[in-house]
């Protein structure tokens, strides 16, 4: 994954909450996450772990308080927004008739300095996936080029739940070490997870949800 | 330890036993339900229509001249051909995932298991068939001749049985046979007519013969390939009965394995790389892609030859009444045919409430993946009505195309044109609508108490078939107002593609708060 990095982006929840219908879906929340920093986001299922990254998105507009990317509130209709945000939240929709190289050439031709395919596909470990269509992937197979397709393309800030899933612990190394390396050249990541191991390996601060 | 061999025939009857039993528990009032119900759509719906198809071919056989024969003969080829290429879906050879699973993987004969299933489907086949012979023996030909023309279309019933149950053989089957009926169709179309009622009752007997070997063929079909219909039938029954057609008819699509080491170099600009993708997933989708092609080029010509004038080269319809109706099938047949075209479009509609994977809005991705289908929506049923044309004008002059054919393609002018574009349009926009459309809303799940009962499900049954019904109503719309009132088409079908523009977008908003 690539970064323009200049300055480091900062992204800023401060005070979120999301009530709908009288329930509460996210507590009042607040989060700071600094360009090259990885935040873990932890707590029970239903503590609001998917909900605050949906709402760091910009995809989901809090009930109070708001989230701010260099001082500009998110919303996922502003070009700039998506430019800056990658998400792995829902799985992204995949071309039934495209190959795994086929969808990472779209995202290396239309984003300026996406990874190349070959780079996309080595980080993890995904060439002899290569020719192979959505369909003919097993579960885990299908969250690693889900993976794939997100690093590729160019973003300062990563926003991952629960990446871990599905994935075996070599293939959860993998992850760690892509995570790693977005880190170091200077992207924030923001990231639910349920796996002692990858958080161990992965995050520069922990942030309880729901609490 | 040592096997025992189980007796086939005793497993049989145990198995036979056993569904025996299910059966028994199944039988309940429903079946006088189902009976009482079957009655019904007969006598309001099937004979109805089948007495308007007898007075429209009617009306319009002596129209289309000594060309009738053979356009019906061709369009047979065309209809057996297209039976091959269903049996990738389904067949008379089928039976439910427990049955595959437990007793067709068995040791009994799978010719005998089979056999009650096919013969039936070969049954149903052959009354159909029957029954389509007669309406075209009706509306044809003399009294004499009636049930020669019943007997040759419960022939070409079987025929038609016996496409679909070789198409499930194998994709190498369904190639051979499709392409050797397409081509047969070519030649019939070209035939002396006197040699059609030689050809329908070679058909008939080869039905027949086909009938007689059907369990046997079946018995060849691969188990996993009969589990796999199963499974995908039972999943497209479960979607489209609990009111989502759109994924239930995705599901019909056989998945994707054409062209899989083909590389591209995409293009640095978003909309013609969209468009290359496009192409690419119609390119390795070859059968359906083909089919569609057919069919809009198909239904084009159909629009054409309803929407002329009576007594013009293209005039086999008398009226506008007539004229609708083949516009509605025509409409429904435009929507339909445009699926293939559009899974690029579903695939972007999709990913609208969840992350962007490309940098481009929703909207522009949408449109984008309407560029390739709606071009094609437009091109295809033109060049259709010019096919139809060329050949109206040549029959009429009743020399070969030449200059009177190209008379005929310029005559296609005005209100048949305009006809077409606009029902190609409109068409089109309904499949973006289809593809906005989300699950059914929980609103119109609310009942409906009336002194005729819960009314609840007409919202149901509208929301789930709104696309093809609309289509079939636009397409009855402007067909009649092309024959009945040219004057008025323009506007109408200006309103129409304003009203779905308006439509496409309400749908959209909603799906990006979805």
């Amino acid at each position: 994954m690539t970064s323009d990095g200049a300055g480091g982006a900062r992204l800023v929840a401060e005070r979120v909450s999301l009530v709908i219908d009288g329930a509460t879906l996210l507590p009042e929340t607040s989060v700071e996450i600094d360009a090259g920093e990885c935040v873990a986001l932890l707590g029970p299922n239903g503590a609001g772990k998917t909900t605050l990254l949906r709402l760091l998105s910009g995809r989901v507009r809090p009930s109070g308080g708001r989230v701010v990317l260099r001082g500009s509130p998110v919303d996922e209709r502003q070009a700039a927004t998506r430019r800056a945000l990658a998400t792995l939240i829902e799985p992204p929709a995949l071309y039934p008739d495209l190959t795994i190289s086929d969808h990472l050439a779209l995202v290396a031709a239309l984003w300026d300095d996406a990874d190349p395919v070959g780079t996309a596909l080595a980080r993890f470990e995904l060439g002899a996936l290569r020719d192979r269509f959505p369909h003919e992937l097993s579960s885990g197979q299908r969250q690693l080029a889900h993976l794939a397709l997100v690093f590729a393309r160019p973003a300062e800030v990563l926003l991952l739940d629960e990446p871990e899933q599905r994935l075996d612990p070599d293939r959860r190394a993998l992850l760690a070490a892509a995570i790693r390396g977005a880190r170091e050249r200077g992207v924030a990541v923001a990231c639910a997870s349920h796996a002692p191991d990858l958080v161990e390996r992965v995050a520069d601060r922990r942030v309880r949800v729901g609490e | 330890m040592t096997v025992r061999p189980v007796p086939a025939e005793g497993s049989l009857a145990r198995a036979r036993a056993v569904l025996g039993r299910r059966a028994t528990r199944a039988a309940d009032d429903g079946v006088v339900y189902r009976t009482y119900l079957v009655v019904m759509i007969a006598l309001v719906v099937v004979a109805p229509v089948l007495r308007a198809a007898t007075l429209a071919l009617a009306d319009a056989w002596p129209g289309l001249g000594a060309s009738g024969a053979n356009t019906a003969g061709a369009v047979v080829c065309a209809v057996l051909a297209a039976c091959a290429l269903l049996g990738a879906q389904r067949g008379p050879a089928s039976a439910s995932l427990p049955e595959i699973d437990l007793v067709l993987s068995g040791p009994g004969s799978r010719v005998r298991l089979l056999a009650p299933t096919v013969l039936r489907a070969f049954g149903v086949a052959a009354v159909l068939g029957a029954l389509g012979g007669g309406v075209f023996g009706t509306a044809t030909a003399p009294p004499a001749a009636w049930a020669l023309a019943i007997a040759v279309g419960a022939g070409l019933g079987l025929c038609a049985a016996a496409a679909v149950l070789a198409g499930q053989l194998g994709r190498g089957v369904r190639a051979a046979l499709g392409t050797a009926l397409v081509l047969l169709g070519a030649v019939v179309a070209l035939l002396p007519g006197s040699w059609l009622p030689a050809l329908g009752m070679a058909a008939a007997v080869i039905g027949v013969a086909g009938a007689a070997l059907a369990p046997g063929f079946a018995s060849r079909i691969p188990l996993r390939t009969l589990r796999d219909q199963a499974a995908r039938w039972e999943d497209v029954s479960m979607l489209a009965l609990s009111g989502d057609p759109a994924i239930a008819a995705a599901r019909l699509g056989a998945p994707v394995r054409v062209g899989r080491r083909w590389r591209w170099r995409v293009p640095r600009r978003a909309v013609p790389a969209i468009l290359l993708r496009d192409l690419r997933g119609a390119l390795r989708a070859p059968a359906r892609s083909l089919l569609a092609v057919a069919a809009l080029t198909g239904v084009g010509a159909v629009l054409a030859v309803a929407t002329g004038r009576s007594g013009s080269p293209l005039g086999a319809l008398p009226d506008a009444p007539a004229a609708a109706l083949v516009g509605a099938v025509a409409g429904a047949g435009l929507y339909a045919a445009l699926g293939p075209l559009c899974r690029g479009l579903g695939a972007a509609a999709e990913g609208i409430g969840g992350p962007g994977l490309l940098p481009l809005s929703p909207g522009r991705l949408l449109a984008a993946h309407a560029i390739l289908p709606s071009a094609l929506a437009i091109l295809l049923p033109v060049l259709g009505t010019m096919i139809a044309g060329a050949a109206g004008g040549s029959g009429a002059a009743g020399g070969t195309v030449g200059a009177s054919g190209a008379g005929g393609a310029a005559g296609i002018a005005g209100p048949i044109l305009l006809a077409v574009i606009g029902l190609a349009a409109m068409a089109q926009q309904l499949r973006v609508l289809a593809v906005l459309k989300g699950p059914l809303p929980q609103r119109l799940l609310a009942p409906i108490p009336t002194p005729a009962g819960d009314l609840s499900a007409l919202n149901v049954l509208a929301w789930t078939f709104d696309g093809p019904v609309c289509a079939a109503a636009v397409g009855a719309l402007i067909a009649g107002l092309a024959v009945g009132a040219p004057q008025a088409l323009l506007p109408v079908a200006l309103l129409i593609l304003l009203g779905l523009g308006y439509w496409i977008r309400a749908r959209y908003r909603t799906a990006r708060g979805r």
